[in-house]
């Protein structure tokens, strides 16, 4: 049983868990309004069904697998539910989502020791694993419609900017988009990515209600924008503007809500900085130099992985402590 | 005579050398790509194992303490050059399949540990249904493993179609895929060696608890 | 001591002597099967690529077969080599109704190793490629790449006409086409592969290359 310390002092809250997450998820609606309005219907469909089939998968997990009578929905499920829903182009199927539920919250979740004990991401690794699985259908985008609950009368797919970039040069990005597109989320990617001021109202929410750790968004961003500030001067071409990359593809969404996941994120503000820090130079250089579509997913899931060192390293000296 | 069958079927769910021992991991996750990979590997190991089991348990009085590991070694790995020029003579196209990892049964853990915890200490009879037991264990574990990630990866079973190309998830042939369907069996297994330990405790207990009162 | 360690040594000696002589006992008694069984798996090859599409042989089987036999010590050796792809001697040249046809072998490298190609070209007027068979695609990813060994993939390389092998083969997605039909994109040189292997383009791009090397190799060097 992992015994989870931090330094005192202890302030005992009246909050829960539940609580914290039902804050998660008001954070979020702007976001799945956003998705709603730029991909129609079958967005709002996607971003319920996560949410109720992994409230339901981990129901039957906890009472009838793990065998505890006094199970009760908390609504962290839901969060992840949700978040891997945001994850996922509007041209997904349903079944598919599905799958990746499955996988997010009885694998990632619970065979690796249920809430709090997780080490990796559950909404990423499943995003990264229905990426590897059904590469077609996670790389395909459709263009927004712009009309709440809208449907796709004919299909047709488009590019994302980070595509464009890639293939064609900053120039041509430009072109196609502008930045008040990326900034309001009228561009083609995952239904919660692309809008990046919705995305940052939410965080501001939470941030509010004392819910988030700071450190690391601003860490993550910080680096982000160090770095591409330097390759922009390299090459400008080939490499975009700092603006481009915070705004473009899975970064705010990654950033404001998956990096800070409670229990997959360090505890000390140190270790968050370190966090913050790897999470941004990791997700460049696959921007800058790797094949992989998905930089931001990659790069959290990697750090996730370094958590439980840097936890280590990063413990503060107890008071009253002969140095041995 | 019942100790000589469970000489044979330990090495099939108790001792499953794949799933309880945890032996043998890098063809096992490498050739499961299909069932037919996964049983034509499981098959040549096999061959393999009995015949070194046979050979080590039959020298094992001549053989000095100091090196046995090496004349061991020697004595797997002729078979295994034996097992791979039979079967590039007659059976090529499997030979073509599983490629290197047929030289790789050289250093599979689990002819070499049977070698050293079994055979090298019984007699010829006894490591040959040792090694044959723990062969078809590895055979069934390899050809399981292999169908359910064919069939959850590719639609098919032996190459016969179960629903095609509808819900091939990716992710099963590739290396996630064998050591997610490695695991989840893995726990299976302990998963049943716990309820059956639980069981014999409950029954000790109760069976205690009717001598007291007697 | 030392007795002892002279005595461990000749035992060591002994079982590796014992084992040596098993080994070059079944070596012996393989040894010809085992040619037989490669190159058995070549005229299968070849033949399956000499035939016409009602099926029957476009040259006839005792003849492949004595071509492989007699070419048997010249095979193997890389001959020619663009940087992409490498063309495998030798050139297998049959006379048949009034063409002339050449069966090469060829490879590029793939996703995690060789992808190995037999292609068969036909002479008549101009030189056009006839029909290919993937050999070798062991190192490719299963599910992905691996697809490559599917007919339905295959045939998407042949048959292709003098004009597109000119231009040199690329498949649809390097070519920077969208594709609607596989039979005329062929005669420009494009190889539509990206609606039977989404996600893998790696694998039949070196197929692709293989057989420009082995084109560039004929047109060049072979039938100067």
């Amino acid at each position: 049983m992992k015994l989870l310390t931090s330094p005192a002092p202890h302030i005992r809250t009246a909050d829960s868990t539940a609580d914290v997450m039902l804050d998660v998820l008001i954070a979020l609606s702007p976001a799945v309004a956003a998705a709603t309005y730029f991909f129609g219907l079958q967005a709002f469909i996607l971003s319920i069904a996560g949410m109720i089939s992994a409230e339901l998968i981990e129901f039957f997990i906890m009472r009838v697998l793990r065998k505890d009578k006094n199970f009760v929905p908390n609504g962290s499920a839901a969060v992840t539910g949700l978040l891997l829903a945001l994850n996922v182009s509007v041209a997904t199927p349903w079944w598919v989502l599905l799958i990746g539920v499955l996988f997010a919250i009885a694998i990632v979740k619970h065979a690796f020791g249920g809430l709090g004990q997780n080490i990796f991401n559950p909404a990423l690794a499943a995003r990264i694993f229905l990426l590897v699985s059904f590469p077609t259908a996670m790389t395909t985008w459709y263009p927004p419609i712009g009309k709440f609950f809208g449907t796709y009368a004919d299909i047709q797919t488009t590019a994302t900017p980070l595509a464009v970039l890639k293939l064609e040069g900053f120039n041509s990005a430009m072109q196609k988009f502008t930045y008040t597109d990326l900034l309001f989320g009228n561009i083609g990617g995952c239904i919660g990515e692309t809008s990046a001021l919705l995305l940052i109202i939410g965080f501001l929410y939470l941030v509010l209600r004392g819910r988030i750790k700071i450190v690391i968004p601003a860490t993550y961003l910080g680096t982000v924008f160090a770095i591409s500030s330097i390759m922009y001067l390299v090459n400008p071409e080939k490499f975009g503007t700092p603006l481009f990359h915070l705004l473009a593809g899975g970064m705010m969404l990654g950033a404001l809500f998956m990096a800070t996941d409670m229990v997959t994120s360090p505890m000390t503000l140190k270790g968050q900085a370190i966090f913050g820090v790897g999470c941004g130079l990791i997700t460049m250089l696959i921007r800058y130099f790797g094949g992989y579509p998905e930089g931001v997913s990659l790069s959290i899931l990697l750090m996730n992985a370094f958590v439980p060192i840097i936890d280590r390293y990063t413990q503060p000296k107890i008071f009253g402590r002969r140095k041995s | 005579m019942k100790s000589k069958l469970g000489e044979f079927t330990k090495g099939i769910i108790k001792d499953n050398p794949t799933y309880v021992q945890v032996l043998g991991m890098c063809p096992t996750l490498a050739t499961t790509t299909s069932a037919k990979n996964g049983f034509g590997m499981g098959l040549a190991a096999t061959a393999v194992l009995v015949m070194s089991n046979i050979v080590i348990s039959a020298i094992r009085k001549t053989v000095p303490e100091k090196i046995r590991i090496p004349i061991f070694i020697t004595v797997i790995a002729t078979f295994v050059t034996i097992v791979d020029l039979v079967m590039h003579a007659y059976t090529y196209s499997l030979w073509k399949t599983l490629g290197l990892f047929i030289p790789l049964i050289v250093v599979n853990c689990i002819i070499m540990g049977r070698a050293e915890a079994y055979a090298s200490k019984h007699g010829v009879f006894d490591s040959l249904l040792d090694g044959l037991g723990m062969g078809v264990g590895f055979t069934l574990s390899l050809t399981i493993l292999g169908s359910v990630r064919e069939l959850l990866g590719n639609g098919t079973i032996f190459d016969i179609p179960v629903w095609g190309k509808a819900f091939n998830v990716f992710a099963m042939i590739l290396p996630p895929g064998a050591y997610l369907t490695l695991g989840l069996f893995a726990a299976l297994f302990a998963a049943i060696g716990i309820s059956k330990g639980e069981r014999a405790k409950k029954k000790a207990q109760q069976a205690q608890k009717v001598g007291e009162q007697k | 001591m030392k007795k002892e360690m002279i005595k461990t040594s000749l035992i060591l000696m002994i079982y590796t002597l014992v084992a040596g002589l098993a080994l070059s006992v079944v070596y012996k008694l393989t040894e010809v099967r085992i040619t037989e069984a490669e190159m058995e798996n070549v005229i299968k090859s070849m033949e399956l690529l000499l035939t016409d599409e009602k099926g029957s042989n476009l040259v006839s089987s005792e003849e492949i077969k004595r071509k492989v036999i007699e070419e048997r010590k010249n095979a193997g050796k890389e001959i020619y080599t663009n940087g992409v792809g490498t063309v495998v001697s030798p050139v297998y040249e049959f006379k048949a109704n009034h063409a002339t046809y050449y069966v090469l072998v060829g490879y590029a490298v793939g996703y995690g190793g060789k992808v190995i190609t037999m292609a068969a070209f036909e002479k008549n007027e101009d030189l056009r490629l006839r029909a290919i068979k993937v050999l070798d695609y062991s190192q490719e990813t299963p599910g992905l790449g691996a697809k490559i060994a599917e007919d339905e993939v295959q045939q998407r390389f042949y048959p292709i006409p003098s004009s597109g092998l000119e231009k040199g083969l690329k498949v649809d997605k390097d070519a920077g086409k969208t594709v609607t039909d596989p039979e005329i994109s062929k005669s420009e040189g494009v190889v539509k592969v990206s609606d039977v292997m989404t996600g893998a383009t790696i694998t039949p791009r070196a197929v692709a290359n293989s057989i420009n090397a082995m084109y560039e190799y004929l047109k060049k060097e072979y039938l100067k």
